[in-house]
């Protein structure tokens, strides 16, 4: 098992979810419903996602301080979470392939403050645009269970944070389906798309 | 009882369609929560006091679909008022009283006029419950008052089956081939334009329908294998008369997406690149899916055979796109942002030119 970068959350203060009404920035995740499937995944192999960008509604900072997989299922774990700046150019993420790869495998830091910085592109005016105004979450899943050929998913993430004195939750609607191994068959059972926040 | 619409129908349309509009919805609208329509109508950029407004509400659309030609439809002026000194507006709309106007998808299909001076302006649209629109509205650019002050009643006339509807540009290549489904898992949502034709004038696109698959069907449509495609939907469209109560002369003509021929209709037709540049991904293993992002608006989606009408789908609820990536790719996009929220996404090989060299 690869070494975790930063340990997931486990049990979320519900308060977390009520906090808020400051006047500090708030984190900006993308509006839509997203996700990655991968095939014949075996149990342990770490997979390591970047396609999650992270950015501010208005100037400052924030700190996500952990991250919560929604309705894990067929044994999908959270080995670890990090943030990383995006690097100047067209290209956004930095992990070509998931499959077998960790975070600090890929050059995420291995522990925090995991800070956010920066207004959203598409918050700015074009004039004043920041070249590096946006961050990437990581995550680093796995198969947990080796015993079940269940699919192991998950129905999104949700990012707890604190902006200068709250604490605050976002969800992303990101889908990860770790398929397990079957046979060269195609697995329309691991065809799946759901999105919804933790129950 | 037969809808009378107001003299104001008989005017010439006016030029200017760039009224975008904007829309909030509370988060928990009830049945019973109003709708409401706000703005400002202006005259030449300068404000039109005493503008008169309505908000006219057009039956559903398997109402419309079931009308014989020459039916007449209850078109209802459901509310009327004046702007004030400043041009502004308000108007509400009661939902319990509108109830059987509402589709089942939860729609009201509205069209707002307004006429001041003898010229007049007016833009459609589609709109849930508890929900606020705002509508500005220009008549400076309109035409001087023709025809007296008949009244007009509106009455079915002929389709226009199965008009494709370019919906959706899948820009990939054989390493990433796609699959496109909608309506398989939620509802799909398109919202295309409508025309409308004044006496003798020449037709116009005067504002949009949200149409919903589940009023024409209930099945889903999936297709794979797509590569570097335009796809389509169809759409039956009808025409709508707007009779003069004395005079019996026809005084406008609309044309109305009414209900959905097909899904996903072949032939799937070739496209070529975009060549886009921005928030790039790169991949070479794994599938990639995505649904509910930002729209794409088509210009000239729809080609009826006497006017080009925008259709604007894509990426929402009901629509998903995923992509089986089998060689190293790159998916760009038109979004700095990155390919999620895009209401544009490109697929090339990596082997591919680097973004902008082409």
């Amino acid at each position: 098992m690869a070494a975790a970068v930063a340990m997931a959350a486990s049990l979320v203060a519900c308060d977390s979810l009520l906090a808020g009404g400051g006047d500090g920035p708030r984190l900006v995740v993308p509006d839509a419903e997203f996700g990655v499937r991968h095939d014949h995944v075996k149990a342990g192999v770490p997979y390591s996602f970047d396609d999650v960008v992270l950015c501010l509604d208005e100037a400052g900072e924030v700190s996500v301080e952990s991250v919560e997989l929604a309705n894990p299922t067929g044994g999908l774990a959270l080995l670890g979470f990090s943030v990383r700046r995006e690097y100047p150019g067209s290209r956004l993420n930095y992990i070509e392939n998931p499959e077998g790869t960790t975070l600090e495998r890929e050059g995420f830091p291995n522990h925090g403050p995991f800070v956010v910085g920066g207004i959203c592109p598409s918050l700015q005016e074009p004039e004043t645009q920041a070249e590096d105004s946006m961050s990437l979450l990581g995550v680093e899943l796995a198969r947990s269970d080796a015993s079940t050929d269940e699919p192991a998913y998950g129905t999104g993430f949700l990012i707890h944070y604190r902006s200068e004195d709250d604490r605050r939750s976002v969800f992303v609607g990101f889908s990860v389906v770790l398929c397990p191994e079957g046979g060269g068959r195609r697995r329309p059972d691991c065809d799946i798309t759901e999105i919804r926040p933790p129950d | 009882m037969y809808s009378l619409l107001r003299a104001a129908l008989t005017l010439t349309v006016a030029a200017p369609l760039a009224l975008i509009p904007l829309s909030t919805t509370s988060a928990a609208a009830a049945e019973t929560d109003p709708i409401v329509v706000v703005g400002r109508v202006t005259d030449g950029g300068t404000a039109a006091s005493a503008a008169r407004v309505e908000v006219r509400v057009w039956p559903t659309a398997a109402e419309l679909a079931a009308l014989p030609e020459g039916g007449r439809a209850e078109v209802k002026v459901a509310a009327v008022t004046q702007a004030d000194a400043h041009g502004s507006y308000r108007l509400w709309l009661d939902p319990v009283r509108l109830r059987r106007y509402i589709s089942s998808a939860g729609l009201l299909d509205v069209e707002v006029v307004s006429a001041f001076e003898g010229r007049h302006d007016r833009l459609a649209f589609s709109t849930a419950v508890g929900t606020t629109k705002t509508i500005e509205l220009e008549v400076g650019a309109g035409a001087p008052l023709g025809g007296g002050v008949d009244l007009c009643v509106i009455e079915a006339g002929e389709w226009y089956y199965n008009q494709r509807e370019r919906f959706l540009l899948v820009h990939n290549w054989a390493g990433a081939k796609a699959t496109v489904e909608q309506a398989i898992r939620g509802d799909a949502t398109h919202t295309l334009g409508l025309g409308l034709k004044v006496g003798s004038g020449a037709w116009e696109s005067r504002g949009t329908r949200t149409m919903t698959w589940s009023e024409s069907a209930e099945a889903g449509v999936s297709v794979s294998g797509i590569v570097n495609k335009a796809l389509y939907n169809s759409v039956n469209y009808r025409e709508f008369l707007c009779r003069g109560w004395q005079s019996g002369k026809i005084l406008e003509r609309y044309v109305r997406p009414v209900s959905f021929y097909d899904l996903l209709q072949e032939p799937h037709v070739d496209i070529t690149h975009w060549n886009l540049r921005k928030g790039c991904t790169v991949r070479s293993t794994g599938k990639l899916w995505k649904k509910k992002g930002t729209n794409q608006t088509v210009k000239n989606g729809v080609d009826l055979p006497f006017l080009d009408l925008s259709a604007q789908s894509g990426y929402d609820a009901g629509t998903r796109v995923g992509f089986t990536i089998k060689q190293p790719t790159r998916v760009c996009s038109n979004s700095k942002e990155g390919w999620v929220t895009a209401s544009r996404i490109e697929l090339r090989s990596t082997q591919a030119p680097p973004p902008g060299v082409e």
